[in-house]
């Protein structure tokens, strides 16, 4: 095409573009952390839509169920794993095949071998496609991470609510600012799948398990994980997970200047345990 | 896993010209990155069906049509890159190309786009159709568009940084 070329200033802009391509001003290096921070986004994306599908299932199972019990056929057969509910029954989790049972938030983190293993022998639900409305409407999903974080965080605490993170329906976040102006970030997801140890990929960062606790969740937690990338954005963060029996992920994410410890006690205690 | 290996051999291979074309689109070298960063991410989660399907085909569409939805959302403008100020080293000649490429950045995204697709990567019209979704007369008229607006910026004398 740009052979065809025969207005000068079309001609000037085709030379000065093909330039660029060996011109050392528009070389950019290659971050040697690229690649980690690609799989650790793809990982938390990929969670994140994962979820999608269990809260759809479950809407529609539950609508099931409710409208048997009103109609009178009596209870279902079939348990449901409800996201966010700990005293949730055991049963297996929607969209996977073979069936797999949760009876544990330490059941949904898997290390690296049995990650592989999982993924390999189970069919997994595929993302599910998802419009939201611009900005998307507060829920009760997002009001109930509000009362949960609230009781994690210091008084004072200066709270923000967002729905459908990422444009993701089925998720919320809080965004805190603490009295000494730390920001601090929780989101909250269903998952849909277990989660590997190794956060980042085979680079890492991996994942600790802190503890089981008593209500049939587990706390989790990463060290200087990522925060984000892009400009102005600081890379590092420290991290605490909760997962539920059911499968309900809540992250905490704070600035490293805030202790590993203290990031993990404010997530057990907004898990009310 | 060989998934993961073949990633990691496609993004070792792909990352610097990704990182190029993402300057050159973007005018800024940290838009660059967090553009290529965000599409590759796409790229990973379809790594299994796109592996053997033009991936890096998959990766520049990703980038152009993020770079034009956040144009779209954030009226963000292109910029030239650090050290254009400078004389260029190579005379008059690479000075006028800097003077195009600065007035190129004043345009649009879908018209900036369409030139850096055209001339950058040197695509045929149904190529440029295919990476934003639109038809050939779309890529023409909008090519059109482009050039008029620089030719405009850069023939009138009372416009600053227009060509002597």
């Amino acid at each position: 095409m740009s052979a065809d070329v025969t207005d000068p200033v079309e001609e000037l802009l085709a030379a000065a573009l093909v330039g660029a391509r060996t011109d050392d001003r528009w070389a950019v290096a290659a971050s040697p952390q690229a690649l980690t921070r690609v799989r650790r986004a793809a990982t938390r994306q990929r969670a994140r839509s994962a979820g999608l599908a269990v809260v759809g299932l479950t809407a529609a199972v539950s609508g099931a169920t409710f409208g048997l019990a009103a109609l009178g056929h009596g209870g279902s057969d079939g348990a449901v794993v409800i996201p966010g509910n700990p005293g949730a029954t055991t049963s297996p989790a929607p969209g996977i095949s073979p069936a797999w049972t949760p009876t544990s938030g330490r059941d949904w983190v898997l290390d690296k071998g049995a990650y592989d293993d999982f993924v390999a022998t189970h069919t997994l639900p595929s993302d599910a496609p998802h419009n939201v409305q611009s900005p998307a409407p507060l829920t009760a999903y997002s009001a109930r991470l509000e009362d949960d974080v609230r009781k994690g965080l210091p008084m004072g605490s200066a709270l923000a609510r967002q729905d459908a993170v990422d444009g993701q329906p089925g998720t919320a976040a809080i965004h805190a600012l603490l009295v000494d102006g730390t920001s601090v970030e929780v989101t909250r997801i269903p998952l849909q799948q277990p989660i590997s140890s190794m956060y980042g990929g085979d680079a890492g960062p991996a994942i600790t398990v802190r503890r089981d606790l008593p209500n049939g969740s587990v706390l989790l937690t990463i060290e200087h994980s990522g925060y984000g990338w892009g400009p102005g954005i600081p890379e590092g963060a420290n991290t605490a997970i909760v997962i539920t029996r059911g499968g309900e992920e809540t992250t905490w994410n704070a600035p490293v200047a805030v202790p590993l410890d203290t990031v993990a006690r404010w997530a057990q205690v907004a898990a009310g345990t | 896993m060989q998934d993961d290996d073949s990633f990691e051999h496609f993004m070792a291979a792909a990352l610097p010209g990704l990182l190029r074309f993402g300057h050159v689109l973007t005018g800024d070298r940290h838009r660059a990155e967090e553009l290529v960063q965000s599409a590759l991410v796409k790229t990973y989660r379809r790594w299994r069906s796109l592996r053997h399907d033009q991936p890096a085909a998959y990766v520049r569409r990703a980038m152009v049509n993020t770079y034009t939805s956040w144009w779209r959302s954030a009226r963000r403008e292109a910029a030239m890159p650090e050290g254009f100020d400078a004389p260029a080293p190579g005379g008059a000649d690479v000075d006028d190309r800097d003077t195009v490429l600065r007035a190129m950045a004043t345009l649009p995204a879908r018209q900036r786009a369409v030139l850096v697709l055209r001339y950058y990567e040197d695509l045929s019209e149904a190529a440029i159709a295919d990476t934003l979704g639109c038809s050939t007369g779309t890529v023409k008229s909008t090519a059109s568009r482009g050039l008029r607006a620089l030719r405009a910026r850069l023939t009138d004398p009372a416009v600053e940084g227009a060509l002597s």
